[in-house]
């Protein structure tokens, strides 16, 4: 050994130890670091240049306690600089810990500065004075909300008024936590937005895999194949978007549809702009263009394609062989040639060719991605997401390294202390007959419902959640909210006001990414991990010695956080415990008292994280502490192909396998909080389902009925959709044939990525850089009217009409406009998010709706100088308002796509100025409901849904009955 | 040898608590002490290649865009100095370290030729001669103890990992010292101080002998002050002592750097053509007196 040796290991023996005892060995700053973060060591002192004292050098000292972004899913982390003097904080960056983000953000999250600086915020709760929606209100304390809302929630359990109690939410908290509160009370109440999200997506993947959701392996994958505007459309934007660039510059290629020009198909090696609704002719082209010249990977389909069930179903007098399937198969999709596909989408056949021989080239290393786009667009728009995958299916792309996951394999829901079980009682306004299939609840039907008397609302919370302004139809549900004989009581929880909660009877002040607690996760990569949102002021307090008991001692104001709200208010509803409620709030360390936020997640992360604790011990520090130091831990590295993987012999007791090869076990399923599969097999007394004999071995298989891939669909065929069975193409309700003369199609469905919704709108930086959204119009159709960027236009659709401004671009395909649903916030009483809501008349005569813009001008005055420096006027429009709701029969989707008139704006109209009839509105629901085969008249078993279906907040067996 | 390379990428940043613990171990014989830090890195020697790289002779030289360009080759985000020491120390450590924990052999042979580069390209066309002048200037100190183990660590590196196969291009496609007579004065000045055009580091210490030397005491000024001095009072022998630090320079990098190979021959040519023109500039002075 030369003497540098000897030098090099006596450093690096030192460097353990040092680090070992959780101190820094390299200097924090130091380059040798080669990173952009400061040393997580260096987490509770760490000092930077305070910029504006410059060029003096003022030093200023901050500790750096990690949260996660609140503004999409994502769930990036940040770290919240947190100036030890002034305990305020003073920025936030990015968490390098976190394993789905590594450090970086986009705009949205060092912006939650502006939004907890804001000074608009509702600080305290409030409750209305004088009637619904007058924008009267008087501040109360969270005592009198409380104990009013106990004592109304009390009522009607004890009632058994307990489909009148309904949760609404937007943006969820933390994963399952409202659904067990819910749970505990034995309602069956939650409500949510998916289905003007992510609906018909989530179908396409389930009916493949059993998990709603993809998880594509980006970072490793040879070609990425996107149909979404820019990166998924805002999901996982950040996450996703970096591991996408990553493998681009590595070679891999770029396959994007998107019908406008966005910043993705920037970046693509491969865009089209398809006729919106026609994706799924084109994937289907391309597994045409597979099948025919056996470029799939028929080793793979052969194991893991349910192809022995579409043979026994759908060729029963044929041999039933895999390769009688392969020849029979070629005639599946034969009608999908290029040509074809092209005339549908109005593209190049040359061009679906040269995708189909990127894709051909992928191999396994195939990653898909659909979310929204083309599949919450469109009527039919599952069997987009649905052929997508086939083409991962085709190709043996499936949980493969840069192939695309099951997102149920790459989340992980830790098991919290209690778990109630599912109410006894099915919530029809939540989950109508019409829709037995939805992915999930038909939320845009809701005043519909009320409207019609199918039920009403004793008590109703929406939460982070904005339909009014953020579903189609906004109008109609005004005339529900303000019944109050429909809605008793209706409780916004939100950090801001909206549109929504304009017509609320309790505002009540939640918190922001750094003032509340949650624990999520999502899949992001082939990994899994959770990461730990906490109200930074208190992991801050905690840091210098402090005890904080309650989020309220150190948010803004008498801001809180809903875990703690949740918690006391079910205490509230059963303070005796004779509801059966109390228990599953009470504290195991101290019985008899209210369970705490800290024991909660201290027994969480105690029991329920595997790896967690042996992290923490290392470092001497307990699980709760490990979580508030870093913000977020990885569980698993790589999950992989869980489905080939062999059954344990531990797990084999009292075999017995059915006819399809599922095999049936008594042993109990194994207690550790790991992921798992298994096959949904129909249940078996006194065994479950627990893999798939294939040959000589016991493999886990896929969580669906049939423990494989289904290609066919004994679901669709039992339930009422046989001629859906397999992946295919529905043609949407604005293909072509279904337009009159004159018509274009509108495409809202595109984000900015700037915003989310609702939720940013108070973010100062992002409303400077976004705050309009003007029709994207193609010059061959502006032309005709004579209109360039600028103008006024008028949109009408079956509503009504929007009035808005015309950006002439060649980013959009002819024949189609576009238009983001963004922007146009409005507002009619309280001023707030000044910056980005636009003070309103509306005026309602029976059912018909005027809307109209008060005023230009938008800088105001307020504690924050820049809210005079507002330089913008325009705010765009609701065009959602003007929207009829079009719920897709099988995945309850609104879609979104529109058939509209564009002309020149009449004389009298200004921008914003809409107009609808929701008299209209009730016609077209009434419309699209005959397009459903209601589940009384399909049920293949007299139940409700097929039950290996998710659906959160999942009832008992006995509620699942007809 | 990747905490070794670590540790000493430290050094040349201002000095922390966390240094003198590294002073220690590394068993250098004094502590860091900011002030001779500053008048080492900061009046001196600032440790970027830009400046001993780039025609320029200033931080932020053209050098800079070809090293970032190095970073970006190997997909990592370029911080805002890609060109301090310390931080192509810390790339050379993280590389090294990658290269032991991979586990695909083709990828592991990418990874040690990306090593190989970073040495030859970016590091020893100018860490050498750099961290002879710090040595020099910083003997008796922390510092001087620590570029003698860090040109030790840099040779060791370099025989391990082996040249490439062309000398640098940048290396060659700059030129030599400007001759005044055809490219001016001013470039010719200019050019003394960029070591990749002249061969040699002209610190001020430099200036300061050779003014002790000539019998003449210069003002206080920047190098490039007290050089336009004495060439104003005593050009001819200001020259003469010029050219022998060039020489001398050229003798030094043969004797101690010779394991480079065609780096050493290239800065050794360098130096040695420097002294000559400064010679020859020196010699048409008396000629034309």
């Amino acid at each position: 050994m030369s003497d540098l040796d000897r030098v090099n290991n006596r450093v690096s023996v030192a460097r353990k130890d040092v680090e070992a005892r959780g101190e820094t060995f390299y200097p924090g700053p130091s380059r040798v670091h080669l990173s952009a973060f400061p040393p997580k060591e260096r987490w509770d002192d760490w000092v930077e240049l305070e910029s504006t004292e410059w060029p003096k050098k003022v030093e200023r000292r901050y500790m750096l306690v990690p949260t996660t972004c609140f503004n999409c899913e994502s769930a990036c982390g940040l770290l919240a600089y947190v100036d030890r003097e002034t305990l305020e904080v003073k920025k936030f960056e990015g968490n390098p810990e976190h394993p789905g983000s590594r450090g970086r953000n986009c705009a949205k999250g060092p912006a939650t500065l502006n939004q907890i600086k804001d000074p608009e915020r509702i600080l305290y709760p409030l409750k209305r004075k004088g009637k619904r929606g007058e924008g009267d209100w008087e501040r109360v304390s969270w005592d009198e909300a409380l104990d009013d809302l106990a004592s109304r929630l009390r009522k009607a359990l004890t009632e058994n008024r307990k489909n009148e109690i309904m949760y609404h939410v937007g943006r969820p908290g933390e994963d399952g936590f409202a659904n067990n509160v819910l749970g505990a009370w034995g309602v069956d109440g939650h409500n949510s937005h998916t289905n003007i999200c992510s609906s018909s997506a989530r179908v396409g993947f389930q009916l493949w895999v059993g998990s709603d959701r993809p998880s594509p392996d980006f970072a490793n994958a040879e070609v990425i194949f996107l149909i979404s505007s820019h990166l998924e459309t805002g999901h996982y934007f950040n996450p996703h978007a970096q591991r996408i660039i990553e493998a681009r510059e590595r070679g891999a290629k770029v396959i994007v549809f998107d019908t406008r020009l966005s910043n993705t198909a920037t970046h693509a090696d491969h865009f089209i702009s398809p006729y919106p609704g026609s994706e799924a002719s084109i994937n289907l082209a391309i597994a045409n263009y597979l099948i025919q010249n056996d470029l799939y990977d028929s080793e793979f389909v052969c194991s893991w394609w349910n192809w022995e069930e579409y043979m026994r179903s759908c060729h029963p007098q044929e041999e039933c062989t895999f390769d009688r399937f392969q020849v029979l198969l070629k005639d599946v999709y034969s009608d999908f040639t290029f040509d074809y596909a092209a005339s549908e989408a109005q593209v190049n056949p040359e061009d679906l060719k040269e995708i189909a021989e990127t894709v051909a080239r992928a191999g396994n290393k195939l990653s898909v991605h659909n979310w929204r786009s083309a599949a919450s667009g469109n009527l039919g728009g599952w069997q987009v997401s649905r052929s997508l995958y086939l083409l991962c299916t085709l190709m043996g792309a499936v949980a493969t390294k840069g192939g695309t996951h099951l997102a149920a394999w790459n989340r992980f829901s830790p098991k919290p202390m209690h778990s109630p079980e599912g109410p006894d009682e099915w919530n029809e306004l939540i989950w109508p007959k019409e829709y037995p299939l939805s992915y999930h609840e038909m939320s845009i039907l809701l005043p519909h419902f009320l409207l019609e008397g199918r039920g009403k609302l004793d008590t109703y919370f929406t939460r982070v959640y904005n339909p009014v302004w953020t579903n189609p139809d906004g109008f109609s549900w005004i005339q529900a909210l303000t019944d109050e004989d429909l809605v008793g009581m209706h409780v916004a929880l939100t950090p801001t006001w909206n549109e929504t909660s304009q017509y609320a009877d309790y505002v009540l002040p939640m918190g922001l990414a750094s003032e509340r607690h949650d624990v999520h996760s999502y899949e992001q990569y082939n990994g899994q991990w959770i990461g730990f949102r906490q109200p930074v002021l208190r992991a801050a307090r905690t840091r210098i010695g402090q005890d904080v008991t309650d989020t309220r001692e150190v948010n803004p104001g008498e801001v809180w956080e809903e875990n703690e709200f949740w918690m006391e208010l079910s205490w509230r509803i059963d303070p005796t415990g004779e509801l059966n409620i109390r228990k599953y709030f009470e504290s195991k360390v101290n019985p008899g008292t209210r369970l705490s936020v800290d024991e909660y997640y201290s027994w969480m992360f105690d029991n329920s994280v595997p790896g967690l604790p042996e992290a923490a011990a290392s470092e001497g520090i307990t699980t709760l502490e490990y979580m508030r130091k870093y913000g977020a831990f990885e569980i698993r590295g790589e999950v992989g192909a869980l489905y080939a993987e062999n059954v344990d012999s531990d797990e084999l007791k009292d075999v017995e396998v059915d006819k399809q090869g599922r095999v049936y076990t008594s042993a109990p399923r194994a207690n550790e909080p790991h992921t798992t599969t298994a096959p949904k097999g129909p249940k078996r007394e006194g065994l479950r389902c627990t893999g798939l004999l294939m040959g000589d071995d016991v493999k886990r298989g896929f969580p669906t009925p049939s423990g494989k891939l289904e290609f066919f669909s004994r679901t669709m065929v039992d339930w009422g959709w046989p001629e859906l069975a397999m992946p295919g193409y529905i043609k949407s309700h604005i293909h072509p044939e279904n337009l009159d003369d004159g018509q274009l199609v509108l495409l809202p469905t595109f984000r900015v990525p700037v915003q989310i919704h609702t939720r940013s709108g108070n973010s100062k930086w992002l409303d400077e850089i976004a705050h309009t959204n003007p029709l994207w119009i193609n010059p061959l159709d502006a032309d005709p009217l004579g209109v360039v960027t600028g103008d006024l236009l008028r949109v009408e659709t079956d509503l009504g009409y929007f009035v808005v401004k015309a950006w002439v671009t060649e980013s959009i395909k002819p024949s189609v406009v576009a238009c983001s649903h963004h922007m146009g916030r409005w507002r009619v009483q309280v001023a707030s998010q000044r910056q980005v809501t636009a003070a309103v008349n509306l005026d309602r005569e029976g059912n018909k709706w005027n809307m109209r813009r008060i005023s230009d001008k938008v800088a105001y005055k307020s504690s924050d100088p820049d809210t005079q420096r507002i330089w913008w006027s325009d705010l765009g429009v609701n065009q959602n308002l003007t929207f009829p709701v079009h719920p897709d029969p099988i995945s309850g989707m609104h879609c979104w796509h529109q058939a509209v008139r564009v002309t020149r704006s009449h004389p009298t109209d200004r921008p914003g100025d809409i107009f609808v009839d929701t008299d209209k509105s009730s016609r077209i629901f009434r419309e699209w409901l005959t397009l459903t085969r209601p589940v009384d008249t399909v049920s293949p078993d007299g139940t409700r849904r097929p039950s290996w279906f998710d659906r959160p907040g999942r009832p008992s067996d006995a509620a699942y009955q007809l | 040898m990747v905490e070794l390379i670590r540790a000493l990428g430290v050094f040349c940043e201002p000095p922390k608590d966390e240094h003198i613990k590294l002073a220690e171990i590394l068993g250098f014989s004094e502590s860091p002490c900011s002030d001779i830090y500053q008048e080492i890195f900061c009046h001196n020697l600032p440790p970027y290649a830009s400046v001993y790289t780039s025609n320029e002779g200033i931080v932020g030289g053209e050098a800079l865009g070809r090293i970032s360009g190095f970073w970006q080759a190997l997909q990592r985000d370029v911080p805002h100095d890609p060109d301090h020491l310390g931080r192509l120390l810390g790339l050379a450590a993280l590389l090294e370290e990658s290269q032991v924990s991979e586990q695909e052999p083709a990828r592991a042979l990418l990874i040690e030729r990306s090593l190989a580069a970073l040495f030859w390209e970016h590091l020893l066309p100018w860490a050498p001669m750099y961290l002879d002048r710090v040595e020099s200037i910083g003997k008796g100190t922390v510092y001087g103890d620590w570029a003698r183990l860090l040109s030790e660590t840099l040779i060791y590196k370099f025989e391990l990992l082996g040249p490439l196969e062309d000398l640098p291009r940048h290396l060659d496609a700059s030129s030599g010292l400007l001759d005044p007579r055809r490219s001016g004065a001013p470039q010719f000045l200019s050019s003394l101080f960029a070591p990749v055009q002249s061969g040699f580091i002209l610190l001020r210490e430099d200036l300061n002998n050779l003014s002790a030397e000539i019998g003449i005491s210069t003002e206080d000024h920047d190098r490039q002050g007290i050089l336009k001095d004495l060439l104003r009072l005593a050009p001819k022998q200001t020259l003469e002592e010029l050219a022998k630090v060039a020489y001398e320079r050229s003798h030094y990098t043969s004797g101690k750097w010779g394991p480079l190979g065609d780096l050493c021959l290239h800065w050794e040519r360098r130096a040695k053509e420097s002294g000559e023109l400064l010679h020859q500039l020196s010699c048409d002075l008396k000629e034309e007196n």
